[in-house]
């Protein structure tokens, strides 16, 4: 008998069931810092604090409108806010909490998404930031892009950048994982580099090509794999799936999301399919049960699309009556044989009408 | 040094070399053909990373990319245990010696009352009652089988049906064979099963049928020190129908690759009254279920299925014990009492 249940540590070992845990508590403390020069808090974790310096603060947005909470504690008269993957019409609020607006001069960005607003520092020492946006109240339709799976092809991406550039009125690109072969810092800074040349911000989540290093540095460069945001009445949730598995926190996470979302048109994205349509391929969750666990909640929570990557084709399908779309068109190692190729989807969105109008596939090459 | 020497050389360079154990002990003739069934399912399981990496993971090659991989996968973790095993036992020093011996005649009537414990951090359940029923007419088997939460409305009932187209069959109910005993525990079984698997709380239910082959091969078939050794293999297809206990949301059907290999031990001779049965670690590449597929960090999360150990005594004429170990998306660990309705796999 011990021989047998030593057989049975050694199967068991391989297999550490948790996996997905240790990055949703990475998701928990993005947007939040102190230092000795100041106190950071990003509601929601919408944004990843990329600096803060002596009358600086740099972040990258996750989201069109975070509001970010800041004491400066040193003895800066001025901040400087950066904001990298920004609407390139976003504007400023500032304020000193429950009082006062503050002025904000805008200096000009170094590209498009990236904005840069200086604030006077109060004598409160504390400021509310809150990024606007001149269409936010607007209650009709707009639009937005969805890429995947760049992966080793980064030399390529402009091409697919390019591509985006010309769609027009797309308000922001939602990449749904693997945006690197790896993940490493390296790749995921080339990445970013290269993601410059977008007119349109760009979120992302994580993909399984993003776990292949240890140190796993996305959350610090890209922010959270797990989140949700709100623009113009379309609730936008983004899953890290990125072991084929949610972790229990955010199935907890979601709850509340699809509460929040459940009178709105409310997309989810996240890279690897609940179900893989070509089962025997199993490029979806490593549990089906799990997988139909999810569909259940999604379909329960009134979810109206589900998008995704780690495919690198173009499917179109229903998973629990939700329209699911796979789009795996950045380039890496295409599936031979379905004549599909580099391309990403436009989603046409009509809050005022509460339904996706349309899902488009465009096609570079 | 005789004695050490042979595993020593099956775990290191047999580990890479597969045969080299057997080498060592002098048996070149099945050192050779481990070597080149390893050969073989190194060969196989590159030709389907090959198939795999050229195609994008297409629909239309998957399939068999994954069979050529996992049968690839078989072959080279399989020849590597059964070098070490008959290094291990002396066997492959010509020895007489193996673990145990099959049963070659099998009951006709089991049936088995067990708990499991499944561990699955994105499932509240935890502890199960299981049970089933294992009936034996000629080559004909059908085995109903339950899995019932004792905290959670979670169920999982299956319906084997088998035909034996070789291999050991049970004896008539007044104890006489039926057939020509087999010289082993050698067989090979189409299968067919439904399942439904029911997570009312989710609001979900799993239905599927599957169609496919299993078989085991006795070793001593291939050298006579690996006798008391054995590998398990199966292959086939599942379709399932997902359903949602929702308003207006349509059924979705599903479908996957079952296969599964295994290498296992005869434990002890049977004998009237005797103590003996079996041990194998297993494959098993499906996702369903309660393992469901392989969680790992890193890239490849979600692609392998499970991996697992079980062992069954028998205690007597009549009453067994087996106890299971599955580490997939779930970690599922088991034990079962067993009844059968007779020693019948004893001659006298």
């Amino acid at each position: 008998m011990k021989r047998l249940f030593a057989m049975l540590a050694v199967c068991l070992i391989p297999s550490c069931l948790d996996v997905a845990d240790d990055r949703a508590d990475r998701d928990e403390r993005v947007g939040h810092a102190k230092n000795a020069v100041m106190d950071v808090d990003v509601d929601d974790g919408l944004a990843c604090i990329r600096n803060i310096a002596t009358g600086e603060l740099r972040v990258r947005a996750t989201a069109p409108l975070p509001r970010v909470h800041v004491t400066v504690k040193d003895g800066a008269t001025s901040l400087l806010f950066v904001v990298d993957a920004a609407l390139s019409d976003a504007t400023l609020e500032a304020r000193v909490p429950n009082g006062s607006t503050l002025n904000v001069v805008e200096e000009p960005g170094e590209r498009p998404t990236q904005k840069r607003w200086r604030i006077a520092v109060p004598q409160t020492r504390a400021i509310d930031l809150a990024i606007r946006a001149p269409d936010e109240a607007k209650p009709g339709p707009f639009r937005f892009a969805v890429l995947a799976d760049v992966q080793e092809a980064i030399d390529g991406v402009q091409k697919i950048f390019g591509r985006l550039n010309e769609e027009p009125d797309v308000r922001f690109l939602v990449f749904t994982g693997d945006l690197t072969q790896q993940g490493t810092r390296e790749q995921l800074e080339r990445f970013e580099r290269e993601s410059h040349t977008l007119r349109m911000p760009l979120y992302a989540t994580v993909g399984n090509h993003e776990l292949g290093t240890s140190d796993l540095p996305y959350h610090e460069i890209f922010g959270r794999g797990s989140y949700h945001f709100r623009f113009r009445g379309v609730d936008f949730t983004l899953l890290d799936d990125a072991s084929a598995t949610l972790a229990p926190k955010v199935y907890d996470w979601l709850d509340g999301w699809l509460a929040a979302g459940r009178s709105n048109v409310h997309v989810l994205a996240m890279h690897i399919p609940a179900l893989d349509p070509t089962g025997t391929r199993n490029g979806g969750f490593a549990s089906r049960g799990e997988a139909s666990k999810l569909l259940a909640k999604l379909g329960a929570g009134r979810v109206d699309l589900t998008l995704y990557g780690h495919v690198h084709s173009y499917y179109a399908f229903e998973n629990a009556g939700i329209p699911a779309y796979i789009s795996g068109g950045g380039g890496s190692i295409p599936e031979r044989f379905d004549g599909i190729g580099r391309h990403f989807l436009v989603v046409d969105v009509d809050p005022g009408a509460n339904r996706v109008t349309s899902v488009g596939m465009v096609r570079v090459d | 040094m005789q004695k050490v020497g042979p595993p020593a050389a099956a775990v290191f360079p047999g580990v890479l070399l597969h045969g080299a154990g057997h080498w060592a002990a002098g048996d070149a003739s099945t050192g050779r053909t481990l070597f080149l069934l390893e050969g073989a399912g190194l060969g196989s399981t590159l030709g389907g990373i090959i198939v795999l990496a050229a195609s994008g993971a297409s629909k239309r090659l998957v399939a068999p990319a994954a069979v050529m991989m996992i049968g690839g996968a078989g072959l080279f973790i399989t020849t590597w245990l059964a070098d070490v095993y008959g290094s291990a036992t002396g066997g492959a020093r010509g020895e007489d010696v193996a673990t145990g011996a099959p049963l070659t005649e099998i009951p006709a009537v089991e049936t088995s009352l067990g708990y499991r414990y499944v561990y699955d951090p994105t499932f509240a359940y935890r502890s199960f009652v299981t049970t089933s029923l294992d009936v034996r007419f000629g080559p004909l088997r059908l085995r109903p089988e339950g899995w019932f939460s004792t905290s959670h409305a979670n169920e999982r009932l299956r319906l084997l049906g088998a035909y034996r187209l070789s291999g050991p069959r049970p004896l008539s109910l007044d104890g006489r064979s039926v057939a020509t005993p087999p010289v082993d525990g050698s067989f090979v079984d189409v299968e067919t099963s439904v399942t439904r698997h029911a997570y009312p709380p989710e609001r979900f239910t799993i239905s599927s049928l599957e169609v496919g082959f299993a078989g085991r091969l006795d070793l001593r078939r291939m050298a006579r020190s690996l006798r008391g050794s054995f590998v398990d293999a199966g292959l086939g297809y599942g379709v399932a129908n997902n359903t949602y206990a929702l308003e207006g949301a349509p059924s979705e059907v599903t479908d996957q690759l079952l296969a599964r290999f295994g290498f296992g031990l005869y434990l002890g001779h049977p004998r009237p009254g005797g103590v003996y049965g079996e041990t194998s670690i297993f494959y098993d590449h499906r996702h369903d279920g309660y393992a469901g597929g392989l969680k790992m960090s890193g890239l490849g999360s979600g692609v392998p299925g499970s991996f697992g150990a079980r062992g069954l005594v028998w205690l007597g004429d009549d009453f067994g014990v087996s106890a299971d170990a599955q580490a997939g998306s779930a970690a599922v660990l088991g034990l079962s009492i067993i009844v059968r309705q007779r020693a019948t796999g004893v001659r006298p």
